[in-house]
């Protein structure tokens, strides 16, 4: 049986310590590419996001919201950012980007990990554009979505085809 | 295997971002913003404005039908070296200085104000 599978059948307190170990997996990868430094500010590859899109099949929504929260805490209070915007902006773009990841992951025959690791980069991108607009109390972000679309196409698609290499090579 | 909804998404994303890129925003009057005020200016007139900004003095210099950044007392100088005025505003974050195009003109009047404070 595959490994993906067998988790699936993993019931009560042991499906919580499933959520714990992938959001430590996903956590570990983040604090690795935040010690780089990075080319434009702001501007994070999110390989985190291979792990959460391999196992969107595995958990309910409400278990990756959890785990995508407990990810973001945890980065958070490593590298001291807590409750900053920089926080906020990751949580918000992260908790949609799952959801939009989620429900998108019903039209498996439609999408493979490629199509739906860009839908979500773009899904968080853009949420985080619009939550900055009012955490930083921005005029005109028009200028932006742009770039951030383009932004969103390579890195959706750099996290996609490593996702699929990932994953079919189980 | 990539499928056809991924191709589409791929597509779709190129044809808005191609579509929107080209669209030309470029306009006569072109808006400055300070972090104490705002100030218009018509882009057919040659001149160089100084301006106060947080951490000190900006030169922005209008040639040509141009606008640039000349001096500025931040430590990247990206607005520099981001050049003339295009689609994109220019953006000087340390300094609080924005240049954007404006469609906003006086009619009321009927003169072309070089410069106003708002």
């Amino acid at each position: 049986m595959n490994f993906y599978d067998s988790i699936k059948l993993h019931t009560g307190k042991r499906r919580l310590y499933d959520i714990m170990f992938f959001a430590f997996l996903s956590f570990f990868i983040t604090s690795l590419e935040n010690m780089f430094p990075r080319p434009v500010p702001y501007f994070r590859i999110g390989f985190a996001f291979i792990i959460i899109i391999t196992i969107l099949n595995i958990f309910t929504l409400k278990e990756l919201i959890l785990l995508i929260f407990i990810k973001n805490l945890s980065v958070a209070l490593l590298f001291a950012y807590i409750f900053t915007p920089p926080f906020y902006l990751g949580l918000s773009g992260g908790i949609v980007s799952v959801i939009i990841l989620k429900s998108m992951s019903r039209f498996n025959k439609l999408f493979s990990l490629l199509g739906l690791s860009i839908l979500g980069a773009v899904g968080n991108n853009i949420t985080q554009l619009f939550v900055s607009k009012y955490l930083f109390k921005l005029h005109d972000i028009s200028f932006l979505i742009i770039p951030v679309l383009i932004i969103s196409l390579i890195t959706g698609s750099v996290i996609g085809v490593l996702a699929l290499l990932f994953y079919e090579n189980k | 295997m990539i499928k056809i909804g991924d191709a589409s998404i791929v597509t779709i994303l190129l044809v808005i971002i191609i579509l929107f890129s080209t669209e030309n925003k470029k306009s006569e009057t072109i808006l400055i913003k300070t972090y104490e005020k705002e100030l218009m200016y018509n882009l057919n007139e040659n001149r160089i404005i100084e301006l106060n900004g947080i951490l000190g003095k900006t030169v922005i210099k209008i040639q040509d039908k141009q606008v640039y950044f000349t001096e500025s007392e931040c430590s990247d100088k990206l607005c520099i070296k981001d050049g003339a005025l295009k689609n994109m505003p220019l953006i000087c974050m340390p300094n609080y200085i924005t240049i954007t195009f404006t469609t906003v003109t006086d009619k009321e009047s009927g003169v072309t104000i070089d410069s106003f404070v708002r």
